[in-house]
């Protein structure tokens, strides 16, 4: 589900060397993290607790979590990510509200980026595989396929209001921003 | 007269638009597309200047106790553009962009959008500049009973009913209707739309977007001489919107043959089992297309949906689907907007150069907006219809608007976009006109 119709080949990078479980045990610890701190709960374990139950709140935050962390990791992963927006994929974003709740986490995001690269895509894929698996055991979801729908978008998609890069400036679908380069 | 109104904007657009990203100033857009439709309407100059300029705005403060004991203060803000045909409507949106010239345009917008489908509304719209992501919920609890306060003064069934937008949902309309029934002390439960359906919320709000996607699809083939039966559909997008139109459709009689969702798309030009795709997707830990599969069914790509053989495109995703890169290969003659802006201006103007019809995405999904019309209706009557009598009336309500539409654009000559605007701000005037000047 992570999709790149231009990314640029052969740019060297240590990307590939990266432990992309390590990375994902890490994403999942702070994202757990995030939620019990909202939900005003003891620790990441009674967060993980809430999930399994599948209590809505405790998802909404446990996705922005995911989303948040996975952004920071990025960055310090890779220095071409600019920045990193979560947003909902909707027609009618307003709609969102009357639609039935989903039972597991599917994360929209894009990624700034100078350039697309085949190392910041290839960690994105390395990313979700591991992601898939440890937040299936987490929900009790064994046939949980994606957890990171990741678009990448460069400078020219940005400043051309093409693809992905629209929607940073869009009406309607205006994604929030969860992570910047300063 | 056009120094004047240049004059004018300068006054009251002092905000710089915000942020980092290169947006397009959406407030002078939204000024130029009314320029451009005064202009075409001769408009009177004194209903023109009336209508650049909003009948009211709110800046608010916004204190809240945050969950670490510390206070925040947010900003928030309420535009009411127009409530020459009526109390103003519009939602609030929490998001850390949220700006004054932003919430300005949409006001302008649901202004005309209301106008179009004839409901007896003005347009407003609200925000508070935060990320709701990063409040626990108390503290979102707090934020929108502290902003309700603030901009109470403006509100009421009979002046403004804001409705969720994005980042806003149920929960957050019904601390709105809380907070309003508290203070005045009794129950205003119709100071809001998009509420849960205890407190007074409308059966058929899930659909009423996607359905109405599927009544205009109806009434443009009836205009165009086709029969459903005849009659081949691909929907990009399968969440709200794009599922219910799809379903709708189906059931109608059209030939669904290619619907995309994140995950891809499945093509099949004998027609998909849309019943057996809502089973698949409603079982989908995600709601998702992923995983589906059947006899004479290929996966086609997002962008392959766009530019396949089909009678009739649907484009209900994200916006900037349709651009000027791939206008060109729509093989589609009929395009009807079920999501919002999904047509770029290059593109549109293509489009229109190949003689492909468009139904604007301020007609074709206003179902949403008729639906919460009919929330406040039933809210005031305290008689709640049954979702048969919700879908009756939603499909009264927007076959009228399509037929005006159709029939205004027609007579003048231009494409459905541009005359549904024509129309709109032409109601607008005649109310305005009628009306008169206070004192």
């Amino acid at each position: 589900m992570i999709t790149d119709t231009k990314t640029t080949l052969g740019v060297a990078t240590q990307l590939s060397l990266i432990d992309a479980t390590g990375i994902a045990q890490a994403i999942l610890s702070e994202a757990l993290e995030f939620c019990a701190s909202k939900l005003g709960l003891e620790d990441p374990q009674a967060a993980a607790e809430h999930l399994h139950r599948r209590s809505s709140d405790a998802y909404n935050y446990f996705q922005y979590g995911l989303a948040k962390s996975v952004a920071e990791h990025l960055s310090e992963v890779d220095e071409s990510v600019k920045a990193v927006f979560l947003y909902e994929e909707e027609a009618t974003p307003d709609d969102l509200c009357f639609g039935q709740a989903k039972r597991t986490p599917l994360i929209h995001l894009i990624v700034w980026a100078e350039v697309r690269t085949a190392a910041l895509q290839s960690l994105l894929t390395g990313l979700d595989r591991a992601l898939v698996q440890m937040v299936a055991e987490i929900l009790g979801y064994p046939k949980l396929l994606c957890v990171l729908d990741a678009q990448v978008i460069d400078d020219t998609d940005v400043e051309n209001r093409t693809g992905y890069g629209a929607l940073l400036s869009s009406l309607y679908h205006r994604p929030l921003e969860v992570w910047k380069r300063s | 007269m056009e120094r004047y109104i240049r004059e004018i904007s300068v006054e009251i657009c002092p905000e710089p638009s915000a942020a980092h990203l290169p947006t397009p100033d959406l407030w002078d857009t939204v000024l130029a597309q009314l320029d451009d439709v005064a202009e075409r309407l001769n408009l009177d100059p004194g209903i023109h200047i009336l209508l650049r300029r909003p009948e009211r705005e709110l800046t608010v403060s916004v204190p809240v106790i945050m969950d670490d004991g510390q206070i925040q203060v947010f900003t928030g803000y309420r535009v009411q553009h127009s409530s020459a045909r009526g109390p103003c409507k519009g939602g609030i949106r929490y998001h850390p962009d949220v700006n004054l010239r932003e919430v300005r345009a949409l006001a302008a917008l649901m202004t005309w959008k209301c106008a179009v489908v004839g409901i007896p509304y003005g347009g407003a719209k609200g925000g508070v500049q935060c990320d709701p992501s990063q409040l626990s919920e108390e503290e979102l609890c707090r934020l929108t009973r502290r902003f309700t306060a603030a901009i109470l003064p403006i509100l009421g069934p009979r002046r403004d009913i804001p409705a969720p937008d994005v980042n806003t949902n149920a929960q957050v309309m019904a601390w709105i209707a809380d907070t309003v029934s508290m203070l005045e002390g009794k129950a205003v439960m119709e100071i809001v739309t998009g509420k849960p359906i205890p407190l007074g919320g409308s059966l058929g709000r899930k659909e009423a977007t996607g359905r109405g996607v599927a009544i205009v699809t109806a009434e443009l083939l009836k205009r165009k001489r086709r029969r459903l039966a005849d009659t081949t559909v691909a929907v990009q997008g399968y969440g709200n919107v794009g599922s219910a139109a799809a379903t709708i459709l189906h059931e109608m009689g059209c030939k669904i043959v290619a619907v995309s969702d994140i995950s891809g798309g499945l093509y099949n030009p004998a027609g998909l089992d849309i019943p057996d795709i809502n089973r698949h997707v409603a079982n989908h830990p995600q709601h998702l297309l992923e995983g589906y599969g059947a006899p004479g069914v290929d996966k086609i790509t997002n962008e392959e949906l766009l530019t396949s053989k089909v009678d009739v495109l649907i484009p209900a995703a994200l916006e900037h689907q349709i651009r000027a890169d791939n206008a060109a290969d729509i093989q589609a003659r009929m395009i009807i907007e079920g999501a919002n802006g999904p047509t770029t201006r290059e593109a549109d103007e293509i489009l229109q150069d190949r003689g492909i019809i468009v139904v604007p995405d301020i007609l074709a999904n206003a179902g949403g907006v008729v639906v919460s019309y009919f929330e406040w209706v039933q809210d005031l009557q305290c008689f709640f219809w049954d979702e048969e009598e919700v879908n009756r009336n939603l499909k009264k309500v927007m076959t009228r608007a399509f037929a005006e539409v159709w029939d205004f654009s027609q007579a003048q000559g231009v494409p459905l976009r541009l005359g549904a605007y024509m129309l709109a701000v032409s109601r607008v005037a005649d109310a305005v006109r009628s009306r008169g000047i206070f004192p």
